[in-house]
Formats: structure tokens, C-alpha cells, sequence
């Protein structure tokens, strides 16, 4: 190539550059919002109090199992995930999940629905683990799975993986990769439930772990692309972010307290997460004792919490409920052991027929599913 | 993975492995081993090993090159077989230091060591046409390379060849930060660019 040629490239690739990004400007932005069906408040039938657990894992299954996840499907079925092997970060580790239509008829047998060699060969890339998945049924009816997997070093060098299922859970697509860190991609990790936009699009509450550790949330379209990125909080050790919108633009996100002397759960208020309008982290009056929190709006308006409200150990599992989400007070205790009993990585969604669900980890051998209404939360009030 | 995903990522490894040893191996090689050079390259590539390929292994663990790399491993190993002249001193210079300043920016911020994140500004197309327009300065000032650089990163963020949607991804890896930076440091240090006191095989091995 001649000096002289060096220039034409150069203005050729500008013109040719500079035509695309035309072409993209003319093309409409969407405007995000939270979908009415994140916030709207329906009130619930008038039925009596239920309550009702079960083990989703049967016995017999992976001798430790961990971060749980479900999901409501549109046919009213509850699908719900987790990871499990011989422990936490084994090579045998994979993502298994459950069917059921509701709790009194118990759980299909758990399937792997991702794995290390499957995901190595989706992503064409080495896989030394995965973890922490998420499921989520979007209002289109495609189930998503998150997961995170680790190529070199630990958790905090984990990214995030995406299939998703267009028949309910029955066959998943091919996994890909979410770029969401310039940094080898590393560090960022899931927990908390997506919330769906008006748009179709997602919005991922992650965290990030390495060197310091903050929430943050992604924005991710149709096509399974992160297409934004906005931190929300610069808090060191406010991990975990759970999400809870209130109306179009306004929510408010709640974290472990994974840093700090102040072991209590955080929040902060988000006038427009889209914005990236974001107030500062308080401490809420909920002990934390480096444990997962779930938050989900109630039918009143208020927020129900699951939540270990102890300063070290997660041997006791409750919930709480807030009226401003900032000072909580605890209705029930879902399980109180003594250390090392764990009872952790609570997740909470609230179904149609406004029951809510939760799951959580049980002694780090089985997933536990609770089913429960409104009426039985206001009978512990 | 999308075959264009694919093609970037195999198209990464095939330059990285052909830069690396065209600067190990230095000297004029026939048409027929060059060749024979660029099969074996691509035979490793896809070659299959736990899983999945030698390529997709050792990206696995170094991550997926930027274009900017691309393009400045492309123009290393075009030097190397005398396809085009050296990068010249000053342009090393300009160029080192601006893929160090904006390193130093994104991951500063990425880690949080600073609040704000500027790595969120490259998913505004704003930031593409501010991107051009210092494509458009360096090439005034005739580092063309560097202004090549930019325009080819941008381009790839359009055209989606890079895996992610972030322009900062397709303009910048950790292997350009930290060789601008070891760059930078040398030629602080011995007044003058790295490769000027390293490189010795100037004249053809036959």
C-alpha cells in the first residue's frame, strides 16, 4: 500500500462511516418506560388466606444446589431455575429447572437447560463455571434465561449469558454472550428479576465485583443485545440490585450490603433510570449480613421484602413489609435455624391471581418454593 | 454465535497469530511460504480441542480483540512483509498516548474507581460523530493510522461486526491500553518508542 493510497482509504472508510451513522440517526429511538404491568396495582380477589410450601428439588438430585429463580409462564404454569452440582463452582455444574402448575402438585423432574460444555460450544469460548440464573417470561411470552459464566479466575470475572425459549421452556436457543464490560468483559453478575418496558425491551438489574463493587442495571432489546448501561450506585459493596417500579420512570432498587461496616440492606430512589437519574444509597433498618434481598411491590402499594434479617449468618429467612421501602417491619419468619443452616438468595415474584412466589436455597441441598397471597400477608400484619 | 461474530473473532486470532510470527520470524518469505504460512494459521484456528477450537480457546482467555487492534496488528504485519512503510516515531506517539488516555478513562471508570461510568457514553451514537470528528484531526495532522483507527472502530459498531454495542469495546482492548502504556513509559524513559531500540532485523533475511 503507497503513502499516497493511505489518505483515499482513510476517506473512504470516513464516507462510507459516516453514511451508516446517517442512515441510524434517521431511524427513531426508542423511548423507554416500565411497562403498566410493573406498577399498576390490581387488587386481589377477595379469597382466604393461602399459604403453601414445597420442595422443588426431589430428593435424590445434585448434592448442592443454589440461586434459585422463577417465573410465571403464560399458561398460568410456574417455571423455575437453578443451579446445582457437586458444589458451588464445580465443573459439574449446571443449570436445572422445574415445571409446575402449582405447588399442591408438586414439581416435574428438574432437566438441564444449560451447561458448561454446552455453553463452551454456543459461545466458542472456554467455560470454567456458571451460576446464578435468572428466568423471565416477558409479556411477548419468550422465557429468558440469564446466567453467568467464568472463564478465568472467580465470580467477580464472571459475564453474562443469555438463551431464551419460545415454547415455554421446551427447547432454548443457542447461548450468547452479553458484552457489558470493556475490560475482557469481566465482572459483571445477575441476581435480581428483569423488568419489562413498554418497548419490549429489558431492563437487568447486574452487579460489578471487581476492584469495587456496585449495582448497576442493563438495557437489553428484543434481540437479546445490550444496547445501554446505567450504574446505579457508585456505593461500594451495594450488590445485588432488585428493581421495583413505581410508575413510568420512577423506581426504586434495594441491594445486599456487601462492604461496610453498616450491615443493614441499602436502597436508593431512581427518578428516571432511564435518565440515568439517580439519588443516593440509604440504609434501610433491615439488618444484612452479606445475603441477597428480593423486593416486590404489594397490591396496596406498599413493598414486601424477603430478606435475612440477622447481622452474620443466613440461618434465619423472613419477610417484611414497607410502606416507603425505607423503614421495614418484619411480619414472619419463613425459617429460623442456627448457624451453619442456610436459608438464602430469596427470589420473589408476584403471579397472576396476584399470589406471590418465592424461592429460595434450603440448606444448600434443596430449592424450596413458597406460594402466598395478600390476604395471608395482611394476616401477619 | 452469529457468523459474523465468528468471522471477527477467528479473523482476530488468524492476525494476532501472523503478527506475532512475522515479528518472531522477521525476513522475506516466498509467495508459496507465505501461504503455506496463512493455511497452517487458519488450520489452528479452527482446529477442535475441549469443545470448541484453538481460537476460541485462547480468545476465552484473552478476550476478543478491538478493530483499532486489528487494524494496527493488520498494518504490523503488512510492515513486517514489506507490503507498507513503518509507523513513524511521532505518530507512534500521538497515537500512544491517546489509546492510553482513553484506557485510562474507561477503566478507571468501569471499575469504579471514578463515579461517573464514561463507559455508558459509547452506547450514544453521539459519541461516534465526536469519534469521527478527532478521526477527522488526526488525519489533518497526518497520523493517519490512528485516524484509520477510529473511523474502522466506529464502522465496526455500525455494521455490528464487533460483539458488543459499544463503541469503546470496538475501539479499545486491554492489550492496546497496556502496550500503549509500556510504550509511553519507554520512550519516557529512553526518549524515543519501544520498537525503534528493540528491532534490529531492518534488512531482509533471504
Amino acid at each position: 500500500m503507497s503513502l499516497t493510497s493511505v489518505p483515499s482509504l482513510y476517506l473512504a472508510l470516513l464516507t462510507v462511516t459516516s453514511a451508516t451513522l446517517l442512515l441510524a440517526g434517521s431511524q427513531q429511538r426508542t423511548e423507554l418506560r416500565f411497562a403498566a404491568s410493573e406498577f399498576k396495582s390490581v387488587n386481589p380477589p377477595e379469597t382466604v388466606p393461602m399459604y403453601a410450601a414445597a420442595f422443588v428439588q426431589p430428593a435424590g438430585g445434585t448434592p448442592s444446589v443454589h440461586a434459585g429463580t422463577i417465573t410465571q409462564l403464560n399458561d398460568g404454569q410456574l417455571l423455575a431455575a437453578w443451579f446445582g452440582g457437586a458444589r458451588e463452582g464445580a465443573k459439574d455444574v449446571n443449570i436445572y429447572c422445574s415445571k409446575s402448575l402449582n405447588p399442591s402438585q408438586g414439581w416435574t423432574v428438574p432437566t438441564i437447560i444449560a451447561s458448561r460444555k454446552q455453553t463452551t460450544q454456543n459461545l466458542n469460548r472456554y467455560i470454567k463455571k456458571l451460576g446464578n440464573p435468572i428466568l423471565f417470561a416477558d409479556a411477548d411470552g419468550r422465557v429468558w434465561l440469564f446466567y453467568v459464566t467464568v472463564s478465568v479466575g472467580g465470580w467477580s470475572g464472571s459475564s453474562i449469558t443469555v438463551r431464551f425459549s419460545d415454547d415455554d421452556g421446551e427447547t432454548w436457543s443457542t447461548a450468547n454472550r452479553l458484552v457489558t464490560s470493556p475490560f475482557l468483559n469481566v465482572s459483571t453478575l445477575v441476581k435480581g428479576s428483569p423488568v419489562q418496558c413498554e418497548s419490549g425491551y429489558l431492563l437487568l438489574p447486574v452487579y460489578h465485583e471487581f476492584v469495587r463493587k456496585f449495582g448497576e442495571v442493563l438495557t437489553i432489546d428484543r434481540d437479546g443485545q445490550v444496547v445501554n448501561k446505567t450504574r446505579l450506585t457508585a456505593h461500594n459493596g451495594a450488590i445485588q440490585p432488585w428493581l421495583v417500579p413505581l410508575d413510568k420512570q420512577h423506581s426504586k432498587a434495594f441491594y445486599r450490603n456487601s462492604g461496610g461496616s453498616a450491615h443493614a440492606t441499602l436502597s436508593n430512589n431512581l427518578p428516571n433510570v432511564f435518565a440515568a437519574e439517580i439519588e443516593p444509597v440509604k440504609v434501610t433498618n433491615i439488618p444484612n449480613p452479606d445475603a441477597a434481598v428480593a423486593v416486590i411491590r404489594r397490591h396496596d402499594g406498599g413493598f414486601l421484602m424477603a430478606c435475612n434479617p440477622t447481622t452474620e449468618g443466613r440461618h434465619r429467612l423472613s419477610l417484611a413489609v414497607s410502606t416507603d421501602g425505607q423503614n421495614w417491619t418484619l411480619i414472619h419468619d419463613i425459617e429460623d435455624s442456627a448457624p451453619p443452616d442456610e436459608f438464602s438468595y430469596p427470589y420473589l415474584i408476584k403471579g397472576d391471581q396476584g399470589n406471590y412466589h418465592l424461592i429460595y436455597t434450603w440448606k444448600r441441598t434443596k430449592m424450596r418454593h413458597l406460594a402466598f397471597n395478600e390476604q395471608w400477608v395482611g394476616d401477619q400484619l | 454465535m452469529s457468523i459474523r461474530l465468528w468471522i471477527w473473532s477467528h479473523l482476530s486470532f488468524i492476525i494476532l497469530v501472523a503478527a506475532v510470527l512475522c515479528s518472531l520470524f522477521p525476513g522475506r518469505r516466498s509467495v508459496v511460504t507465505r501461504m503455506l504460512c496463512c493455511f497452517a494459521i487458519v488450520g489452528l484456528a479452527v482446529l477442535p480441542i475441549q469443545h470448541l477450537d484453538v481460537s476460541g480457546l485462547v480468545l476465552g482467555h484473552i478476550g476478543v480483540l478491538s478493530a483499532s487492534t486489528m487494524v494496527l496488528l493488520l498494518q504490523s504485519l503488512l510492515s513486517q512483509l514489506g507490503q507498507t512503510k513503518r509507523r513513524g516515531e511521532a505518530e507512534d506517539r500521538m497515537s500512544g498516548i491517546v489509546w492510553f488516555l482513553i484506557g485510562s478513562v474507561i477503566y478507571t471508570s468501569t471499575f469504579g474507581i471514578v463515579e461517573q461510568d464514561f463507559y455508558a457514553l459509547g452506547y450514544q451514537t453521539q459519541m461516534s460523530w465526536i469519534v469521527l470528528a478527532v478521526s477527522g484531526i488526526a488525519a489533518l495532522l497526518r497520523h493517519w493510522l490512528l485516524a484509520i483507527c477510529l473511523v474502522t472502530a466506529v464502522l465496526a459498531l455500525q455494521w455490528r461486526l464487533c460483539e458488543s454495542a459499544n463503541l469503546w469495546d470496538c475501539m479499545i482492548d486491554p492489550w492496546l491500553f497496556f502496550a500503549s502504556t509500556f510504550q509511553l513509559l519507554h520512550w519516557a524513559i529512553r526518549g524515543r518508542p519501544f520498537h525503534e531500540t528493540t528491532v534490529t532485523h531492518t534488512q531482509p533475511i533471504v
